[in-house]
C-alpha cells in the first residue's frame, strides 16, 4: 500500500515537472528547394495594392509594368469596332445603356432602375458591356446605335461627375467618334475622336484626363499574357447566384496565345509536347484568370490551387506549359504571383 | 409538551427539561450530530402575526428569548442541509432543543442560485434548471467547461480552430445563449461566440443551465437560455491545499494548484495553472496543425468575508492564452514560407458581491464587475528554409478590445410566504474596438426589473416578472433632447403546479430580446471587393418563448432515487439580425432586421440513482425553422440527439467508472445568404475509471486521486460536412474536424 502510494505520488510529481516544462516545439528548417532543369521562374510584382499591371512575353521572355486603372473605356483596334470598359477600377464601376432615350432624357430618375453590366472576358461581344453597338455600313465604315450610356465611374468623391453620359456617333477610316457629358447635363458637353493604333489592341480613353492615356506599353504582338486587376461575375457557393467582384489574374493577348487549363488527370511533369499538341485550346481572355489562386477565410490568405496548370501556344507554334506557384514575395506580401513555365520541345 | 411539525424533511426532535425562564436555546445539528454552520432562524409564534428573526453562532446555536409556542424555520447557510420547520409548542424544562436538519440529496434536488437572491433547491424555482455539480465535472476528468457541456443533451459545442468552441442552446445560436460566471455576463465574443474551453473547470463548484429565456432579470443575450458558472467559495473552516495534473495523448499537459484557508468570518482562496497543448496534427505531412498549439494561463483570488447578517466577496481573475495558427507551406520553387498568426487572449476580471440580510424577511444581493477583454493577432510570414519572420502589413494585425463595467441589484424576500417578490437593477457599460470596427461609442443601459411570486394555492404558484430598460445605442428615444433609447418591455409569466409531492409541472411565456452587438451596430470593412457596414438603426431581436415541463423527482429510502423530466419548448424570434446584401452591384452588406427564426423541440430525460450506481438517459428533438428575409422561402429541418451516462462505485476498492455517451443526429444550419450547410451524424463516447488511495505523510493521510481515461474511443476525428466554409472566392471543405481522435488521458489530484 505505502510502495503504491509512493509510486503514485511520484507519478503526480513527474506529471506536475512535465505539464510545466512543456513548451512549443521550435519548427524544423525546410532544405532549399531545386528548381527542375528546364523549368524558369519570375516574379510578377503587380504590388500589395495591385497598382502595376505586367506584360509579358514567353517567346522573348520579356515583359514590362505600368499603372493600373489610368483609363476608363476602351476602343478596339481590330477590325471589328467595339468598346470595353476598366471594370476592375472598383466595385461599382459599370454602364448602363437606354436604347430608346434621347441624350437629355438619360437623367438621376433614370438609373433607379438601370440594368447595371459589366464586361465578361469571354471572347464574345455580346457579353460585353456595350455590347455590339456598331452597324457595318461600308468597308471601314459603322454607324452607331442612338442608344444612350451611362458610365458609373463608382466614386463617390467624384460628385456630380461620378456618372458619364456618353453617345456613340460612329466609326470612320479607323476613328471612334463620341460625344459625353455629365449625367446632370442635358447636351453633350465635348465630343471625341479616338483614332485606332495599329500597333495595340485597345486605344484608351480617361473621363477624368478628358484625353486618350497609354496603356499597352508593348507592340501587341510582343506580349502574351497581363497580370491585371478585372471584374468578372463570380458564383456564389450554395447558390450559384452570380456576383460582380473586383479580381486579380492573368488576361491573354487573344490574338497571339492560345490556352488549355489542364488538371490533375496529367501532371505538370508528365506533360510534353506530344501531349499538348492533343490538347483543345481557347482563345477567351479569362481563360488563365484569377482561380488558380483561392482564398482561404480561415487563414485569410491566397493558396495556390494545386494540380492545376495550363498549356500555351503561342502565335508562332511554340507550346508552354505553365503553372503558378506563389501569390506572395519572399517577404509574405500579397500581389506577388510567381509563375513558373518550361518550354516545351 | 410539543410535538415537532415536519413540512419539509423528516426532523429528529429532542426535548430536554424545562428551564426556570421562558427563553429556549436552539441547537441545530445534522444526523450526526454535527454542527451544520450558520443558520438564519424565524420565529412565527402561533397566532400572532409578527416573526422574529436570530442568527446562530458558527457552533449552530442560538438562544431565543422569551418563547412562545412558535413554528420556527431554520435555513442553513451551507446548502448541503434543506431548510426545515419545527412546531415548538412548550418550552423544554432545561430551556433547550436540538433541531436534527436533513442532508439535501444534491442528486436529486441540487441548488440553484441563477435568478435569485438566494440559493434554493431547483424542485422550488419555477423555470427549468440543469445543474451539473463539482462531482460530476471532475468524475469526466474535463479540463474546461466545453469538454463538459459536450456530454449534457440539449446542447450542442462544435469547434473552430482559431475562434474556439461554440455553443448551441434549444436551437438557438452562440449569440442568443447567455454566459455568465457568478451572475457576471462574460465578454469577448468571437462571431457571437464565447469561447468555453477558456475556462478551466477545477475552480468551478457548479454549472446551471436554465433553457428558455432569462432577460427579465439577466437582459440581453438571454433569449435561447443561460449557462451560469459558479466559482467554489472558501467555505471549509481551516486550509486546505489542492493540486491537479493532467496529461492526454494528443498533446495536452495540464497543471494547476489552489488553496484556501478561513478562520472566524474570513475566507481567502487562490488559484493558479497552466494548460499546454502541443497542437495535435492529423496530417503531419502539411505545416498546418488541425488542432492548434495552446498554452493557457490562469490565476485568481477570492477574499470572503461572512458575518451575521451578510456575506461580501471580493473576486479577480486573470486568463491568458497564447494559440499558434500555422498555414501550410508554399513552395515558389526558390524559397519555402509560410504565415504564422500568433493569437494572444487575455482576459481580466473583477468582481464585488454582497449578500445582505436586511431583515426577516428582505434580503440583497449586490453585485458589481469590471470585465477587461483583450484579444491580439499579430502575423508574420516565415522563410521556412531560413527561420527568418517578419511582421506581415498592417491589415493583417488586428487588436480586439472589449471592456464592460456592470452593477445588479436584486432585492427580494426570503422564505416562503404566500407572496414573495423581487425587484431590482442592472446598469452596464460596454466598449468594442478593433481594426474593422470603427465610430463606435460605448453601449449603456440600464434597467429595472420586478417579479412577484403569489402562491394562489399551497401546490400552485405563479410568477410575473417584467423588464423596463433603457439604452443610448437603439430603439426609440425617450425624448428629442435625450440620450436615452427605450429598450423593449420584456414580460414573462412562470407557473409552477405541484400535483404530488415529487410531481411538479411548470409552464411559462416569456418574451425576450437580443440586443444589437457593438458589432452589428458599428462594423465597417470596405476594401476593393468588401463593403460591410455595421447598422445604427438596428432594433432588437425580439422572441416569444413558450415552455413546459413536467418533472417528477423522488428520493427513496436506501439512497435510491429518480428523476423524470420532459421539457416542450417554441421559440419565435422576429427581427433576427442579418447581414443581409442590400446593393448587389457595390457588394453592399449591412446588418438589418429581417430575418425570423423559430425553434421547437422535446428534450426527455430519466436519471436513476442506485446506492452504488447511477444512469442518466436523456434526448432532443429539436425543429429549426428559418426564413432569411420576406422574400425567400421558409426552410425547416430537424436535429436530434441522444445521450447516456453511466456511473458505477465499488466501495471497498474506492473505484468508480464513468460511461458517457452522445449520439448527434444530423445537423443544419444555415447562412446569412440563405444557403445551408449540413453535418453528418456521429458519436463519441468516454470511459473514465477512478480511484483515490490515502498516503500516509506522517500523522497525516494525503487521498489522492488518480482518473485513466479514454476520450472519443470510436475514434471520431473528421465528418463529411455539405456546404460548410462555403463563401465567395473561396473553395468549400467538405471535412469538419471534430475531435484530434481517440486518446488516453491521466489526471492526478492531491489534497492536502
Amino acid at each position: 500500500m505505502k510502495r503504491t502510494s509512493l509510486f503514485i505520488f511520484w507519478s503526480f510529481l513527474s506529471l506536475v515537472s512535465w505539464s510545466l516544462t512543456a513548451c512549443e516545439k521550435e519548427e524544423p528548417l525546410y532544405p532549399q528547394p531545386q528548381v527542375p532543369a528546364g523549368l524558369q521562374t519570375r516574379e510578377f510584382a503587380m504590388g500589395e495594392n495591385y497598382e502595376n499591371q505586367i506584360w509579358f512575353h514567353f517567346g522573348s521572355q520579356t515583359g514590362s509594368s505600368n499603372a493600373f486603372g489610368l483609363w476608363d473605356i476602351a476602343f478596339a483596334c481590330d477590325s471589328k469596332p467595339h468598346l470595353i470598359i476598366n471594370g476592375g477600377k472598383n466595385q461599382a464601376f459599370s454602364l448602363a445603356s437606354f436604347p430608346n432615350l434621347e441624350y437629355g432624357q438619360v437623367d438621376q430618375d433614370q438609373l433607379t432602375n438601370a440594368n447595371w453590366a459589366i464586361d465578361v472576358l469571354n471572347g464574345n461581344q455580346d457579353s460585353l458591356a456595350f455590347g455590339d453597338p456598331f452597324q457595318y455600313e461600308s468597308p471601314g465604315h459603322y454607324s452607331a446605335q442612338s442608344a444612350v450610356y451611362v458610365l458609373d465611374r463608382g466614386d463617390d468623391s467624384l460628385g456630380t461627375q461620378r456618372y458619364i453620359k456618353i453617345q456613340l456617333t460612329g466609326y470612320r477610316a479607323g476613328v471612334y467618334s463620341f460625344r459625353w457629358g455629365y449625367l446632370q447635363e442635358t447636351t453633350p458637353r465635348f465630343t471625341t475622336y479616338m483614332k485606332v493604333n495599329e500597333e495595340k489592341n485597345y486605344v484608351y480613353y480617361s473621363f477624368a484626363k478628358k484625353n486618350d492615356v497609354q496603356n499597352e506599353p508593348l507592340h501587341k504582338s510582343a506580349w502574351d499574357i497581363v497580370f491585371t486587376t478585372y471584374k468578372e461575375p463570380v458564383p456564389e457557393p450554395g447558390t450559384g447566384i452570380l456576383y460582380p467582384y473586383v479580381l486579380r489574374g492573368v488576361l491573354i493577348n487573344p490574338t497571339h496565345l492560345q490556352v488549355c487549363e489542364v488538371g490533375p488527370e496529367t501532371p505538370f511533369e508528365a506533360m510534353n509536347l506530344d501531349k499538348a499538341k492533343s490538347l483543345n485550346f481557347s482563345r477567351k481572355l479569362n481563360e488563365i484568370g484569377y482561380d488558380w489562386k483561392a482564398y482561404d477565410q480561415g487563414t485569410n490568405q491566397y493558396t495556390i490551387v494545386p494540380n492545376k496548370y495550363f498549356v500555351i501556344r503561342d502565335v508562332t507554334g511554340n507550346y508552354f506549359k505553365i503553372k503558378f506557384v506563389s501569390f506572395y514575395n519572399d517577404q509574405g506580401i500579397k500581389g506577388f504571383p510567381k509563375m513558373a513555365w518550361e518550354y516545351l520541345k | 409538551m410539543g410535538l415537532p411539525l415536519a413540512i419539509f424533511g423528516q426532523p429528529k426532535f429532542v426535548e430536554k427539561r424545562a428551564a426556570s425562564d421562558s427563553s429556549l436555546q436552539l441547537n441545530i445539528v445534522n444526523s450526526q450530530g454535527q454542527v451544520v454552520g450558520l443558520c438564519q432562524v424565524t420565529v412565527h409564534p402561533l397566532g400572532n402575526p409578527q416573526s422574529y428573526w436570530f442568527q446562530t453562532d458558527s457552533l449552530s446555536q442560538v438562544r431565543i428569548p422569551h418563547m412562545l409556542p412558535s413554528e420556527i424555520e431554520v435555513v442553513p447557510q451551507n446548502l448541503a442541509y434543506l431548510n426545515q420547520l419545527f412546531t415548538v409548542e412548550t418550552v423544554p424544562a432545561e430551556g433547550e432543543i436540538t433541531l436534527t436538519l436533513t442532508k439535501r440529496d444534491e442528486r436529486i434536488d441540487p441548488i440553484s442560485i441563477t435568478g435569485a437572491v438566494n440559493p434554493q433547491a431547483i424542485s422550488k424555482t419555477l423555470y427549468s434548471v440543469e445543474v451539473i455539480s463539482s462531482k460530476k465535472i471532475a468524475a469526466m476528468g474535463a479540463q474546461s467547461v466545453d469538454a463538459v457541456l459536450q456530454n449534457q443533451s440539449n446542447i450542442n459545442i462544435t469547434q473552430d480552430a482559431v475562434l474556439g468552441s461554440r455553443v448551441q442552446l434549444q436551437g438557438m445560436s452562440g449569440a442568443d445563449v447567455k454566459i455568465l460566471i457568478d451572475g457576471v455576463p462574460m465578454i469577448g465574443r468571437l462571431n457571437g461566440n464565447i469561447d468555453l474551453s477558456q475556462i478551466p473547470t477545477h475552480q468551478i463548484d457548479r454549472i446551471e443551465i436554465v433553457e428558455g429565456p432569462m432577460s427579465v432579470i439577466y437582459g440581453s443575450d438571454a433569449i435561447g437560455g443561460l449557462i451560469n458558472i459558479i466559482s467554489k467559495k472558501p467555505d471549509q473552516p481551516g486550509l486546505h491545499l489542492d493540486a491537479h495534473a493532467y496529461g492526454n495523448s494528443v498533446g495536452w499537459r495540464n497543471f494547476d494548484a489552489s488553496g484556501q484557508w478561513r478562520y472566524k468570518n474570513w475566507g481567502i482562496s487562490g488559484f493558479a495553472g497552466r494548460q499546454f497543448s502541443y497542437g495535435y496534427d492529423m496530417d503531419p505531412s502539411t505545416r498546418l496543425i488541425d488542432w492548434r498549439p495552446k498554452t493557457k494561463i490562469f490565476s485568481g483570488a477570492q477574499l470572503q468575508y461572512r458575518a451575521d447578517k451578510a456575506e461580501h466577496q471580493w473576486k479577480v481573475q486573470h486568463f491568458y492564452e497564447k494559440l499558434t495558427d500555422r498555414s501550410n507551406a508554399e513552395s515558389n520553387l526558390t524559397s519555402v514560407g509560410g504565415y504564422t498568426n500568433y493569437y494572444y487572449t487575455e482576459r481580466l476580471d473583477f468582481s464585488h458581491n454582497s449578500l445582505i440580510h436586511l431583515g426577516p424577511n428582505c434580503d440583497l444581493n449586490w453585485q458589481n464587475s469590471a470585465n477587461f477583454y483583450n484579444r491580439d493577432k499579430v502575423s508574420y510570414w516565415r522563410n521556412l528554409v531560413t527561420g527568418k519572420q517578419n511582421l506581415t502589413g498592417p491589415e493583417d494585425q488586428d487588436t480586439t478590445l472589449n471592456r464592460q463595467l456592470n452593477s445588479r441589484a436584486i432585492l427580494g424576500s426570503r422564505g416562503s410566504h404566500r407572496l414573495n417578490w423581487l425587484t431590482g437593477y442592472e446598469a452596464n457599460a460596454e466598449t468594442l474596438s478593433s481594426h474593422r470596427i470603427k465610430g463606435l461609442s460605448p453601449l449603456y443601459s440600464i434597467a429595472l426589473f420586478a417579479s412577484a411570486e403569489w402562491h394562489i394555492r399551497s401546490w400552485w404558484q405563479i410568477r410575473p416578472s417584467a423588464r423596463w430598460a433603457l439604452n443610448n445605442q437603439f430603439g426609440r428615444a425617450l425624448s428629442s433632447e435625450s440620450p436615452w433609447n427605450i429598450s423593449p418591455f420584456i414580460p414573462s409569466i412562470q407557473s409552477k403546479w405541484q400535483i404530488s409531492p415529487h410531481l411538479t409541472l411548470r409552464g411559462s411565456a416569456a418574451k425576450a430580446f437580443r440586443a444589437p452587438s457593438l458589432k452589428e451596430l458599428y462594423f465597417l470593412f470596405v476594401d476593393i471587393n468588401h463593403n460591410i457596414h455595421g447598422n445604427t438603426q438596428l432594433q432588437p431581436e425580439l422572441s416569444d418563448n413558450y415552455t413546459a415541463t413536467i418533472e417528477y423527482r423522488h428520493s427513496f429510502a436506501s439512497g435510491l432515487g429518480a428523476v423524470f423530466k420532459t421539457n416542450w419548448f417554441y421559440n419565435n424570434v422576429d427581427n433576427r439580425i442579418e447581414l443581409a446584401l442590400l446593393d448587389q452591384r457595390y457588394n453592399y452588406y449591412q446588418y438589418i432586421n429581417i430575418g425570423k427564426l423559430q425553434t421547437q423541440g422535446l428534450t426527455p430525460q430519466f436519471e436513476y440513482y442506485g446506492a452504488n450506481w447511477s444512469t442518466k438517459l436523456s434526448g432532443t428533438w429539436v425543429r429549426s425553422q428559418i426564413q432569411i428575409d420576406t422574400s425567400s422561402q421558409q426552410q425547416g429541418w430537424n436535429s436530434v440527439q441522444a445521450v447516456w451516462n453511466l456511473e458505477y462505485n465499488w466501495p471497498s476498492p474506492d473505484i468508480s467508472a464513468n460511461v458517457y455517451t452522445k449520439f448527434n443526429g444530423q445537423q443544419r444550419g444555415f447562412y446569412s445568404n440563405g444557403s445551408t450547410y449540413s453535418i453528418e451524424q456521429f458519436s463519441m463516447v468516454d470511459v473514465v475509471l477512478a480511484k483515490t488511495w490515502q498516503w500516509q505523510a506522517g500523522q497525516q493521510l494525503i487521498p489522492i486521486s488518480v482518473q485513466l481515461g479514454c476520450n472519443n474511443a470510436l475514434g471520431v476525428r473528421r465528418i463529411g460536412a455539405v456546404g460548410l466554409f462555403s463563401t465567395p472566392h473561396n473553395t468549400a471543405s467538405q471535412n469538419l474536424n471534430i475531435s484530434p481522435g481517440r486518446s488516453l488521458f491521466l489526471a492526478l489530484k492531491v489534497t492536502l
